[in-house]
């Protein structure tokens, strides 16, 4: 993980945060398409997750989290200055929101569209934190944890398929600004 | 501050410790108290909790962790080396394992003796990482988070009541040995 810089003065973060704290998010991961057979390694991560007992919170376990996403959610303007300060396009972005005693268990992020992103050249993968520092906020990827992070901070991926996860064992809701696309 | 003090790996076989233990029933699962009890502190977590959302593992969710004690569970040889190597007298000791998917929200240890040990100088708090680097395992001590540590290492916390959590994003148990005790 590499540390680019903090977009909090071009970016009004906790405003975009403070709205979507009264939205209802585009839909609540994880969805059923792990199970799906033409999803790259999606059951190979659902085995993973059933065999060592993680449950999804309808289950009672901890393994959910919300998606917000552009124009529905936040508007494009967010994403065009973050491009514009990582000198990428843009690919696909998200918003994701742990509430506490959620987790976004250890997996890549594969989709029906897998072998359309793995076309792409030059491919990079931030994530911004876009909460204040909390307790018990942490997000993991590979062997790198980042917490207690600034708002607006932003990190580059070592790559957009690395395995990481996340965490919300602290009182607030945990907001991310997730982002790929090929470097310009 | 929360500081590195060593690694333990060649006085004490961590492995051999967490295959006695994994195959035990733990003495309990924590939390042990409950808003019922008369405990310094127990009614502050409890709300903040509560208004938080957190779920026990008793009544089905995933804020829970076993525990193990020396003596019972795990031979006191390893606290005797672990005193040594650190240059202090236990007060209490324990090993905490927290399974995938589950977590220890934000807390501190709210104790019995509470009162007692407020009396104690010198008292020490640290916490041995037991299991090798995996996946998924954060302990967060204040404003430190301790992420694929080795196997062995020893922190120390900057306070006996200072507030921490952990959780495990990983496919394996997450093993902690914890210690506080009075400087020698």
């Amino acid at each position: 993980m590499k540390y680019i810089g903090n977009t909090s003065n071009i970016i009004d973060w906790q405003t975009v945060v403070d709205n979507l704290s009264t939205m209802t998010p585009a839909h609540t991961g994880p969805d059923n398409s792990l199970g799906d057979e033409n999803i790259i390694d999606g059951l190979k991560i659902e085995k993973l997750w059933n065999d060592s007992g993680v449950r999804a919170v309808s289950d009672g376990g901890s393994n959910q989290w919300d998606m917000f996403v552009i124009n529905e959610h936040f508007d494009k303007i967010i994403v065009d200055t973050f491009c514009d300060y990582v000198n990428a396009d843009v690919t696909h972005c998200w918003i994701s929101r742990l509430e506490p005693g959620n987790m976004a268990h250890w997996h890549w992020d594969t989709s029906s569209k897998e072998l359309e992103f793995q076309k792409l050249s030059n491919v990079v993968r931030y994530a911004c934190f876009i909460t204040k520092p909390q307790p018990g906020h942490v997000f993991m990827v590979e062997d790198h944890c980042c917490y207690n992070q600034e708002q607006g901070a932003v990190w580059q991926w070592p790559d957009r398929t690395s395995w990481h996860g996340g965490a919300n064992f602290g009182f607030e809701n945990k907001y991310l600004f997730n982002f790929f696309g090929p470097a310009r | 501050m929360t500081k590195f003090l060593g690694n333990t790996s060649s006085i004490i076989d961590w492995n051999s410790v967490i295959d006695t233990v994994s195959d035990q029933l733990p003495g309990y699962v924590g939390p042990r108290h409950s808003k019922e009890d008369d405990i310094i502190g127990i009614q502050e977590m409890d709300k903040l909790w509560n208004d938080a959302g957190y779920v026990l593992l008793s009544d089905g969710g995933n804020a829970g962790w076993d525990m193990f004690f020396p003596g019972r569970h795990f031979d006191q040889s390893v606290v005797d080396a672990f005193s040594n190597f650190v240059k202090a007298t236990p007060m209490s000791c324990w090993i905490s394992r927290i399974h995938p998917g589950n977590m220890t929200p934000w807390h501190w240890d709210c104790n019995d003796n509470e009162d007692e040990y407020r009396k104690m100088p010198n008292m020490v708090r640290l916490t041995c990482h037991m299991s090798k680097p995996q996946v998924g395992h954060v302990s967060m001590i204040e404003d430190t988070c301790l992420y694929f540590q080795e196997q062995g290492n020893v922190w120390q916390w900057p306070d006996r009541t200072s507030w921490h959590g952990g959780i495990n994003c990983g496919f394996t148990p997450k093993y902690l040995f914890n210690f506080f005790g009075t400087l020698r």
